[in-house]
């Protein structure tokens, strides 16, 4: 049973950089959330899936970034209030209607930076920045996503790449975003 | 541009963007004094916002491969690409399963139009296809030790048993009983058809300050008072649902209002 003490274990892992558990949480939930979202929700089973995986980076994403500190709810709770929010955002757009308020009401989802969401949905923009990413040479495409997104402390980066010291990861990191920089101003 | 040298001044563009700047007012400040500090923050955003997308992008891929893994290899695919396939049964039965569909069609019309709900048994009929709502708040995982979770576990196991008097007890002696734990009390009382205990209880789930479930709560009160005999009072909550398209429970309400009409 997925006890309050399992589910803080598991935050507190996640927390800390372990996102690799993202897929025991993702195999754990995924296939009550897909028949939650067809039948109370009526989405399809492709639908369901989609918005269940972005659910679990959404979650992973406020995690790191300290937007969620605490657990006030379980997390099948949280990751079914993302991908809730998710599929009503999605059958909303398939009716062709006015994006309506996902943010009404207090939810787990309202730590969740939509506009980080809502920014990127904007396929060529999208598609431009990833260029970008895949023109960066591996270490340094690997030492900007340890900073960055998974928010690795410096100290953490430097003994994931082997790196000399500190200092060094420093220097290497700013080398590194300025030459991203470079790739993604026009 | 500031005298600040290149590195400190990089951390300040990343705290002030990643929302853990000290003091955000001074650096918007500067900001607005600062035409190449404004361009390097625009390049960082930029910079930033492609790392964002390109890992999204492998995690996305992470987990859709782990349903792919898990999905498209089975022996049975296997065999099914690659043997020769032989009808079961000879060409010319197939006329006679034609005949058996259509015959089949004709009688499930048939049936239709005889044992179709009687106006007056529209009720019964639309409060039976009100599914209990799925268990969203609780992970039933198997084995393990026994924990002090127990009491939780079994009423929610009771409850996607779809045993909902046992499930009713169990939720009825949990000592600590959360918001989520009342709701689906409720739902176990509604699907017993004990409408007023229901009513009452997710009466106060919709008002209840920070639920979750409080929209569905509203919703599943309507019904509630459905099966209590306050049809006028439960429509007008279920067209006021059934006319807000951002209502959890939207499609519910419009296909519960088609089903009483």
């Amino acid at each position: 049973m997925q006890t309050q003490l399992e589910d803080a274990a598991l935050f507190a892992q996640i927390k800390a950089g372990r996102h690799e558990l993202l897929d025991q949480l993702y195999l754990q939930h995924r296939a009550a959330f897909v028949t939650y979202a067809e039948r109370q929700l009526y989405a399809t089973q492709e639908d369901a899936l989609d918005c269940f995986q972005d659910a679990v980076i959404a979650f992973y994403k406020n995690t790191v970034s300290g937007r969620l500190t605490e657990l006030t709810c379980s997390i099948r709770t949280y990751l079914f209030s993302i991908g809730k929010r998710l599929i009503y955002r999605r059958n909303h757009q398939r009716q062709r209607e006015q994006p309506t308020d996902h943010e009404a009401g207090v939810s787990p989802a309202d730590e969740l930076d939509w506009s980080l969401i809502d920014q990127f949905e904007n396929e060529h923009q999208r598609l431009m920045l990833q260029h970008a990413m895949q023109r960066l040479g591996e270490p340094c495409r690997q030492l900007l996503t340890l900073y960055y997104y998974h928010r690795y402390p410096i100290e953490s980066v430097m003994t994931a790449l082997d790196l000399p010291s500190a200092g060094a990861t420093r220097i290497k990191k700013m080398r590194c975003l300025k030459e991203l920089k470079k790739l993604v101003t026009p | 541009m500031s005298t600040q040298n290149p590195q400190d001044l990089q951390e300040q563009i990343d705290d002030y963007l990643q929302g853990s700047h000290p003091d955000p007012a001074a650096f918007e400040q500067a900001l607005a004094q600062d035409p190449q500090l404004r361009q390097e923050m625009e390049a960082t955003r930029l910079a930033l916002a492609a790392i964002s997308v390109q890992e999204d992008y492998v995690l996305k891929q992470r987990l859709r491969s782990l349903d792919e893994s898990r999905s498209v290899t089975t022996p049975v695919a296997e065999t099914q690409t690659t043997a020769k396939v032989v009808p079961l049964e000879p060409r010319r039965r197939r006329t006679w399963i034609r005949y058996a569909a259509v015959a089949a069609v004709v009688c499930l019309l048939a049936g239709y139009f005889l044992l179709r709900p009687a106006p007056g048994a529209r009720l019964t009929y639309a409060l039976d296809r009100v599914a209990p709502y799925d268990n969203i708040a609780y992970t039933i995982t198997k084995g393990g030790e026994p924990t002090t979770e127990d009491a939780r576990a079994s009423a929610y196991v009771a409850y996607e048993a779809g045993d909902y008097a046992a499930a009713e007890a169990a939720f009825g002696r949990l000592a600590d009983s959360s918001p989520n734990d009342a709701f689906y009390l409720a739902q176990s009382l509604l699907a017993q058809d004990k409408y007023a205990a229901a009513e009452a209880r997710f009466r106060d789930l919709s008002t209840t300050e920070d639920f979750q479930l409080a929209e569905e709560a509203v919703f599943y009160a309507a019904v509630a008072r459905l099966g209590l005999g306050q049809t006028d009072e439960a429509v007008q909550t279920l067209e006021s649902i059934g006319q807000d398209g951002s209502h959890p429970m939207h499609r519910a309400a419009v296909d519960l209002l088609t089903d009483l009409r």
